[in-house]
């Protein structure tokens, strides 16, 4: 299981965060996906490495790109809100569904990323609803290439579930080897456990 | 003064042209899927139990009842509202105010509205005063132009109760409530309230252009939505939904009040359909949308 950092937000946080707050904290959300990327970037293993070639030698092959493993920071939202209905309680949440939701994007994105800086076309295929695609590169081509090595990843997750998770919006942004970044915002339907990417574009702030 | 105050307004104007234009080319630049192909119907109702009266959402009436047709271009809305007192025959119940229609069930709800006008009602949506006052609050408010002033300070519920001066205003959740449920303070009473329904649907449309600048910023209209109402929607027609509202241009929805006139079915005040509802119907059913759209 994927160590995560996050918090839940309960009935009465997330009525405050989502209803008064809520562009402010996208804002807040989105810098603190560049901040941890970038600070990721300083402890990347691939920094070091390309810090510690010799300058002597004959020039050889591009390095190999790293295995990417993205950080996830995870925020919990519940949409099982039914005494505004009278229908009673609300749902608990299945935190080991939701974990396994969580779970799956990250890995997916984890491989997706790498087959991107490996010169691949990426694993859209594996995840995105039938029919899918990406014309403009958005959720492929403009996070990682075999020229764009990834050196650290950061993968804002929030999940909303009424017991089970229902949906998941990823914000991931990317630092790359040569100090530049790139981000995305994917949304995925999760019925019946799997997430089914669903909706993608760029990320608010490169609208 | 008078100069400064026009231009006042003329800048407001402008950032809200700015505003809104930016957020449909951002739209533009999402990826999705759109919804199946052929008309897409969706039965909006507001039902009168639930918190602040006793029973739950489908013990109600739907007061509040809105026929969301999108055509199969994905481009053109029509909003359909329907006066609470229409007298059909609704499933369940037999002859009945249209306001009837939920109690036998939202599936049935979707019947009754299929044996009316002919359309296919793909989905359904039902939410109760409490969860329509939440759901505004949470979305951030809701920017309407409101038409006359209301002043309605009865007794009763209260979820009638509202005064406000004309104008466009940011209202919360407890005074849009207000603004679509007031039929007292309207010159068109029931018909005038049943209108101003589907101006609020309007209002939140154009409201949730504005607002939605991202995938991301979806979430969070989804969130609202979901946490407080009942649907037939799955989550990914959901999101698909949403992403086609943000790419379709607010001067492309249209809401029209089902026709009719005022009369008796015994001791009950009723309002009979016109047979122009009938043509309306029939537009729809071949076109998806209303002739003054194409």
């Amino acid at each position: 299981m994927r160590a995560v950092t996050g918090h839940r937000a309960d009935r009465s946080v997330r009525l405050v965060t989502i209803t008064r707050g809520g562009r402010q904290h996208a804002v807040l959300r989105m810098l603190v996906g560049t901040v941890v990327a970038l600070l990721l970037v300083g402890c990347a293993p691939s920094a070091a490495k390309i810090a510690d070639v010799p300058t002597n030698l004959k020039p050889t092959a591009p390095p190999e790109p790293d295995p990417v493993a993205g950080v996830v920071t995870l925020t919990v939202e519940s949409v099982s809100n039914t005494r505004p209905l009278g229908l009673g309680s609300a749902r608990a949440a299945d935190d080991e569904a939701i974990q396994g939701a969580v779970d799956a994007i990250a890995a997916w994105l984890d491989r997706h990323l790498d087959l991107l800086q490996r010169g691949g076309d990426g694993a859209l295929a594996d995840i995105a609803a039938d029919g899918l695609a990406d014309p403009d590169g958005h959720a492929t081509t403009a996070l990682a290439s075999a020229d764009r090595h990834v050196a650290s990843a950061a993968y804002l997750v929030t999940v909303l579930h009424d017991g089970a998770p229902q949906l998941a919006a990823v914000e991931v942004t990317v630092v790359h080897r040569d100090g530049g970044t790139a981000a995305a915002e994917l949304l995925f339907a999760v019925d019946g456990g799997e997430p089914v990417l669903t909706l993608f574009g760029p990320r608010k702030d490169q609208a | 003064m008078i100069r400064r105050r026009l231009a006042v307004m003329v800048l407001v104007v402008l950032q809200v042209i700015l505003l809104a234009t930016a957020s449909v080319a951002a739209a533009a630049r999402w990826t999705s899927l759109s919804l199946p192909g052929g008309t897409y119907t969706l039965l909006v109702m507001g039902s009168d139990m639930g918190p602040y009266r006793s029973g739950t959402v489908f013990d109600g009436r739907a007061d509040t009842l809105q026929l969301i047709v999108i055509d199969e271009s994905r481009t053109k809305v029509t909003i359909v509202s329907f006066p609470r007192d229409t007298w059909v025959p609704v499933r369940g119940r037999g002859n009945a105010r249209i306001n009837e229609l939920l109690r036998p069930g939202p599936e049935a709800a979707m019947g009754t509205i299929q044996d009316l006008t002919g359309l296919t009602v793909d989905d359904w949506i039902v939410t109760t005063f409490a969860g329509f006052i939440f759901g505004i609050d949470d979305f951030g408010g809701v920017n309407v132009d409101v038409e006359t002033r209301l002043n309605n300070t009865g007794t009763g519920s209260g979820a009638d109760r509202v005064v406000l001066e004309p104008g466009p205003q940011l209202l919360e959740g407890r005074e849009a409530l207000g603004y679509s449920r007031d039929r007292k303070s309207r010159p068109g009473g029931d018909f005038g309230r049943t209108a101003a329904a589907g101006t609020m649907l309007q209002s939140l449309h154009r409201d949730l252009i504005e607002r939605a600048e991202s995938p991301v910023d979806l979430v969070q209209f989804v969130a609202a939505l979901r946490s407080n109402t009942e649907s037939s929607l799955s989550t990914d027609r959901l999101l698909r939904l949403a992403s086609l509202a943000v790419s379709i241009d607010p001067d492309d929805v249209v809401q029209v009040t089902v026709p009719g006139r005022a009369g008796m079915a015994g001791s009950a005040s009723v309002v009979f359909m016109s047979d122009s509802a009938q043509q309306i119907f029939a537009e729809l059913r071949q076109h998806g949308s209303m002739p003054a759209h194409r």
